[in-house]
């Protein structure tokens, strides 16, 4: 795959002016901020963050002043760990940004401000930023010669988890002349512990991500994806039915789970809180040892002993089939029923987020596969994430959700504009009064056909009134019917949307082109409304 | 609707290549390059990405590997999306040197109709002789386990007029010792400065549990550094021992039974039986047709391989593959089962014992599982970990 050089430029808000402020780091550790989904601390790289001016303040993004040259220093140090490293400067547009920061000068004073657009003085030369920020602030990312942006390209290809594709790589020679002059950083400001590894935002990613993707599996999925992103409450029933989903919206805004909730959540959550503290860790044990670890140590505490034996059943089957025992998994579904122990057991059961969305199996419930998808999204994370499941829209308003649930644990008092609620095909496909108008009816036909979903489509034949004919007569592969027919093609909405939840997800072009008729659909529906209204 | 087991080849996710791998896939394109590295330490992931780049840029290359087992295992991961050029080192050399001298000088075979082995020293002297050394800076030549390639090889294409190396190796892992290339062969003739070899020296493939089991089994040697342990993978188990067709034990059908819905439960996965000779993988070979567990999907595909064999495996399949042990060299496996260990050669050269275990371990990717019955062989025992967090006794 290539990289569309051409990009087109990100959108800002007309009425904010660009505020460019540069970052200076290498080809390598840009790569795996963009997978990330954060602009982050060396923390956060765990082990793998070639040293950069993020190592200078822990936990701080220095970005430098547009229209001056950076410092020398600070490209040097950006190259400074291995040969192989380019340098490369990324370029933000904080202009939706808003919140306090600090004013570098270039001898190392360093002041609060209240915003990046404060006012700035003669002698500042950087402005400082609480980690992590979304790469939807990236203006474009840029190199000193065509060849270093080819290597960053072909590193890029090289790795199943960054996309280019809405990214703007440039070569912009110009940024890379550096000052000679200031020596940077002229003082090191150093908060203790304050880089810290962005956990609960890498798995809220990942479980994000999930929910979009088993959205379009049921009308529980969707509902659950529809609650934790804000769009209007409807069908909450579903999802408050599950005493575990129930506890979602609470973790999803970074809340502990209530020790007076259902065991069963309890337990759930618990093993969630226990996978993500286990992130921050430096790693000694695997997800599923860390699972097991805490509900063994719950065998203890449990105070309804009749869940006791069953819990410890499901530890023992989810130990025995990762080796040679265990029987098969209808088996196993049968030995355990209830949302807790299949989605636990379905995590050990498969590897990865890709490997759950493939899987299916008749005795599995709508709740059960998507608490097992939680499970899988915050054992992948947002990074763990190949490009297939990074849908544009969902890594915008994901990498948004990120920083800000980041920011939030933090106490940080930093504001971005939110991205619009990516909407799963599902939701594009339902609507509230469960009736489909005749656009939509229209742009499912053409993707079942797009997709050969042959099984989902019918066709409806309607006779002019009072010629109900006695007889068809076949020929061949053709039926005649006497008289004057009006022949309609539709989908069974069933069926369809079982088609629209399958895994593979269907092609990214036939998806945009869906997209932009049942936008245009809607556009023409609200015109035709707010016609009517005036 | 039978059961898709289709194994999908996936890139590495950039938090899976460390920074070794990163500088290894920095190369230039041009020049020659030696990358070192122990088994699982992604010695073939770099050569295969290197080999998808410079198809993608559209060079003339061609990827050697030393057997059409690990050229049939390497296309499978290598993907279907680009065409991928690849032989078996021999091969590819007996038409190169036809190409230039019409002829290729050999030696006698071992047995009437028998492989006639190339005779590097004619091959030698015939390119000495040679006037005009053709400009071959055009073409790129991909080596994956480059240990198993003799000196006089990587000498012959110098003389050639190639230019162009990218060489995976490991020097723990040479296949004829005698016929290999050393680190300080390649290095000499491909005239590598000691210092820019590049070391791998993270596991990448194995899960820790797997790793700690291998590292156990280390045959030290310097020139290929012993790899750090890995960072841990989702799925990873305890290595386990099973001991079975005794009073008190499983029977070879119930193992069977069991391998099969392992099998059955992740139908994408590869489950590697490696045995010790051929009447062990005949047994097991016999067992697992014969066996019928009760089985959620259809019963999973069941391939053997014997050196020699005109039809190679299935690697782009989930299912069983049953093989020697002198033919898992570079494969790699999602579950490896060791088939009764103590049967393993030479017992009198634990050192080589060892080796092969090593070897065999590193094969897997999450599970590893050793079988033996009742007869238990004292080397081989003294040979195998008795830390119970290490491999577990069931």
């Amino acid at each position: 795959m290539t990289t569309k050089i051409d990009a087109p430029k990100k959108q800002r808000s007309r009425r904010k002016p660009a505020r460019i402020w540069h970052l200076v780091t290498n080809h390598q550790n840009m790569l795996y901020m963009l997978a990330a989904g954060m602009v982050m601390g060396p923390a956060g790289f765990r082990g793998k963050h070639y040293s950069d001016p993020l190592n200078v303040y822990p936990g701080w993004i220095p970005l430098f002043r547009d229209k001056v040259k950076v410092p020398a220093d600070a490209l040097n140090h950006a190259t400074s760990e291995r040969k192989h490293l380019l340098p490369c400067i990324a370029s933000f547009d904080l202009s939706e940004l808003s919140g306090p920061v600090r004013m570098l000068s270039k001898d190392g004073r360093m002041r609060d401000v209240a915003s990046p657009a404060a006012r700035k003085r003669k002698d500042d030369i950087a402005l400082l930023v609480r980690a992590p920020l979304p790469p939807t602030l990236l203006l474009s990312i840029n190199f000193c010669s065509s060849e270093d942006r080819q290597a960053f390209e072909s590193a890029a290809n090289d790795v199943s988890n960054v996309d280019l594709s809405s990214q703007r790589v440039e070569v912009e020679e110009s940024l890379f002349s550096s000052d000679t002059e200031v020596s940077w950083p002229a003082k090191l400001l150093l908060e203790a512990g304050s880089d810290i590894i962005p956990a609960f935002g890498q798995a809220l990613g990942g479980v994000l991500a999930m929910l979009y993707h088993t959205a379009n599996r049921s009308d529980l999925g969707l509902a659950a994806f529809r609650l934790v992103t804000g769009a209007a409450r409807d069908k909450i029933d579903l999802v408050q039915n599950d005493p575990i989903l129930a506890a979602l919206p609470r973790w999803v805004y970074g809340g502990e789970i209530s020790e007076q909730a259902d065991t069963r959540a309890r337990l759930f959550w618990g093993v969630v809180q226990s996978l993500v503290i286990a992130q921050t860790h430096e790693r000694s044990q695997t997800p599923i040892d860390v699972s097991l670890t805490y509900l063994e140590n719950q065998l203890d505490l449990l105070q309804e002993t009749e869940f006791r034996p069953r819990l410890e059943r499901l530890i023992a089957d989810m130990r025995g089939f990762l080796g040679l025992g265990g029987g098969t998994v209808t088996e196993l579904l049968e030995r355990h029923k209830g949302s807790l122990s299949r989605s636990l057991l379905l995590f050990c059961l498969r590897e990865h987020c890709t490997d759950l969305l493939e899987f299916s199996h008749p005795l599995l419930k709508d709740a059960e596969y998507l608490l097992a998808g939680i499970l899988f999204g915050v054992r992948d994370t947002w990074l763990q994430l190949p490009k297939e499941l990074r849908d544009p829209d969902l890594s915008a308003y994901v990498a948004f959700r990120m920083a800000d649930a980041e920011h939030r644990k933090q106490g940080d008092n930093l504001v971005m504009d939110a991205p619009p609620r990516p909407k799963p095909l599902r939701e594009l496909f339902t609507s509230p009064s469960g009736e489909w108008n005749s656009m939509t009816k229209e742009v499912a036909v053409e993707l079942a056909s797009k997709c050969n979903w042959n099984d989902c489509i019918q066709t409806r034949i309607t006779l002019a009134e009072g010629d109900l004919p006695e007889s068809f007569e076949r020929k061949g592969l053709q039926v005649v019917i006497p008289g004057r027919v009006k022949a309609v093609e539709e989908v069974d909405e069933v069926k369809f949307l079982h088609r629209l939840g399958q895994w593979p997800p269907i092609a990214p072009e036939i998806e945009s082109e869906v997209r932009e008729k049942l936008a245009l659909a809607t556009e023409k529906t609200e015109q035709t409304v707010n016609g009517h209204l005036n | 609707m039978p059961v898709d087991r289709t194994r999908k080849f996936s890139l590495p996710g950039i938090h899976e290549l460390n920074k070794d791998q990163d500088e290894a896939l920095a190369l230039p394109l041009e020049g020659q390059h030696l990358i070192i590295g122990g088994p699982g330490t992604g010695k073939s992931v770099v050569a295969l990405l290197r080999a998808r780049r410079l198809s993608e840029k559209d060079k003339t290359y061609r990827t050697l590997v030393y057997n059409h087992l690990l050229d049939h295992s390497n296309r499978h991961l290598f993907g279907s999306e680009q065409a991928f050029s690849a032989k078996t080192w021999d091969t590819w050399f007996r038409d190169i040197f036809k190409y230039f001298f019409k002829f290729v000088p050999t030696l006698e075979p071992d047995y009437p109709g028998g492989y006639r082995p190339i005779d590097w020293d004619a091959v030698e002297r015939e390119v000495q002789s040679l006037d005009d050394i053709p400009d071959q800076s055009d073409k790129f030549i991909v080596i994956d386990e480059g240990q198993d390639m003799p000196p006089a090889f990587y000498r012959t294409l110098i003389h050639l007029g190639f230019e162009n190396f990218y060489v995976a190796a490991d020097q723990n892992q040479q296949i004829h010792p005698d016929k290999c290339s050393s680190r300080q062969d390649i290095e000499n003739s491909l005239a590598i400065e000691p210092g820019e070899a590049l070391e791998l020296k993270t596991n990448y493939r194995n899960t820790r549990p797997i790793a700690l089991l291998a590292q156990h089994f280390y045959p030290a040697d310097p020139a290929s550094p012993r790899p750090d342990l890995p960072d841990l993978m989702p799925t990873a188990a305890t290595p386990e021992l099973w001991t079975y067709g005794t009073a008190n034990t499983a029977t070879l059908s119930a193992i069977a039974d069991n391998i099969l819905q392992l099998s059955d439960r992740n139908p994408r996965k590869l489950i590697g039986i490696i045995t010790p000779d051929n009447k062990v993988r005949t047994k097991f070979n016999d067992a697992l047709r014969r066996a019928d567990p009760k089985l959620d999907n259809d019963k999973p595909p069941i391939q053997t391989f014997v050196s020699g064999q005109r039809q190679l495996p299935d690697f782009g399949q989930g299912g069983i593959m049953i093989i020697n042990a002198q033919s898992c060299k570079g494969l790699e496996f999602d579950t490896i089962i060791l088939a009764d260990i103590d049967q393993h050669q030479p017992k009198r050269d634990p050192y080589a014992l060892k080796a092969r275990f090593y070897v065999m371990v590193a094969r897997a990717r999450e599970q590893v599982i050793l079988l033996r019955t009742g007869e238990a062989c004292p080397v081989v025992d003294g040979l195998l970990p008795s830390d119970s967090s290490i491999l577990a006794r069931r």
